[in-house]
């Protein structure tokens, strides 16, 4: 319907994923050419050296570790029918978080490495955790721990489906929504390294690679769609729900954004 | 692009946010004291009505279905002028909300880093 809308607009021609992620290593390339396009896989840190030297001394003890232990004891228990997590992903479910998300051509949407978790469950006659829960968070973590220092790869296969699932992360990521009016990108391309009161914007480049995170302000760890429903919040726009369509289009654009940088999950974010 | 640049987006942004919210005069509010079930009633209904086409092009912001809520709980209260209020509130924000999802379709593109 949206794209009805495009009423007499003639838009620009198309750009692919491909021509997509390397105008933003462009961008970001101009903006800091004093940064390596590899140390943009941790944020706002990459950016801000006193926030990078604190990070870097939270890291000792680092706020995310309970979560991992957590995922790691609710990965290696058995589900009731005797099976595990490791039986539904590739490689035993280890080293797999750069792959995801993926658009998955049977179903034709795109599918997050928490919607995966929850089918693996559903799959083995388990119930699936609700989108917010801890243990799907602290799974995520698990499985994301096990995955760093792997490079992001997400492909958008030639499909018309996987490329409007592209598209419309796109669309979502560049449209302003709420009554503030800002987009993603208003904040984390044109503004990324201002400040936000006390905070350091992070640059759209690598913004997925350290998800899950712990969050101080939470107090606990969370997913990347919790960041996202709590962003259209402080825009004042109404969120979607966790998992929707819309926020794993979302999500699939921005990682295909962070392709070839590494996976450096789960994080810890102010 | 450089900081000036941002801060120029940014300072638009603003703007349009003070632009969006300039339709509000082409829509006389209920005088307080002149509210009643009637115009109340009548308020809400459109309120839930704009906000309804805002949701179809998914754009809801955040903050019109509370007023909504709260619009009613006041008037259950016989507390018109109040509710009326809120509901116009609601009513302002969700025909700009969908305003706002007609315009981004159009625009959006043009935000796109080259």
């Amino acid at each position: 319907m949206l794209s009805a809308l495009l009423l007499g607009h003639a838009p620009p021609a198309l750009a692919g994923p491909e021509q997509d992620l390397q105008a933003l290593r462009d961008y970001f390339a101009r903006r800091f050419p004093d940064i390596d396009v590899a140390a943009f896989a941790d944020g706002a840190y990459a950016l801000d050296a006193d926030a990078r030297a604190q990070w870097q001394a939270v890291e000792d003890f680092p706020p995310y570790e309970l979560a991992v232990s957590e995922g790691e004891t609710l990965f290696a228990t058995p589900f009731a029918n005797g099976r595990r997590y490791a039986d539904c992903f590739a490689n035993g479910g280890i080293a797999v978080r750069q792959n995801h998300p993926y658009f998955d051509l049977e179903a034709g949407r795109v599918k997050t490495l928490e919607m995966a978790i929850n089918a693996c469950r559903t799959s083995h006659g388990e119930v699936a955790y609700a989108w917010s829960s801890a243990e799907l968070a602290a799974l995520s973590a698990y499985m994301a721990y096990t995955s760093r220092g792997q490079v992001f790869d997400v492909q958008v296969p030639d499909d018309p489906r996987a490329l409007a699932a592209y598209e419309d992360g796109k669309r979502q990521f560049y449209s302003k929504r709420g009554q503030l009016n800002f987009s993603c990108a208003n904040c984390h391309v044109q503004a990324a390294g201002l400040k936000l009161r006390a905070e350091t914007l992070s640059p759209a480049l690598g913004q997925p690679t350290h998800f899950p995170v712990y969050r101080t302000q939470w107090g606990e760890i969370g997913t990347l769609h919790r960041r996202y429903a709590e962003c259209y919040v402080q825009v004042r726009a109404r969120p979607h729900p966790l998992q929707s369509e819309a926020y794993a289009n979302l999500e699939y654009f921005q990682t295909v954004m962070s392709n070839g940088l590494v996976v450096n999950g789960p994080g810890a974010r102010p | 692009m450089t900081f000036t640049a941002a801060a120029r987006s940014l300072l638009l942004a603003a703007l349009l946010l003070v632009a969006l919210g300039a339709g509000a005069a082409d829509r006389p509010a209920t005088p307080w004291g002149e509210a009643s079930a009637e115009t109340f009633a009548a308020a809400y209904q459109a309120a839930q009505t704009a906000r309804a086409r805002a949701a179809e092009l998914a754009n809801e912001w955040r903050d019109i279905a509370p007023l909504l809520r709260d619009a009613e709980a006041l008037a259950r209260q016989g507390q018109y002028d109040e509710a009326t209020a809120l509901a116009e509130q609601a009513l302002f924000q969700a025909e700009r909300a969908r305003a706002q999802a007609v315009e981004q379709a159009a625009r959006w593109r043009s935000y796109v880093v080259q």
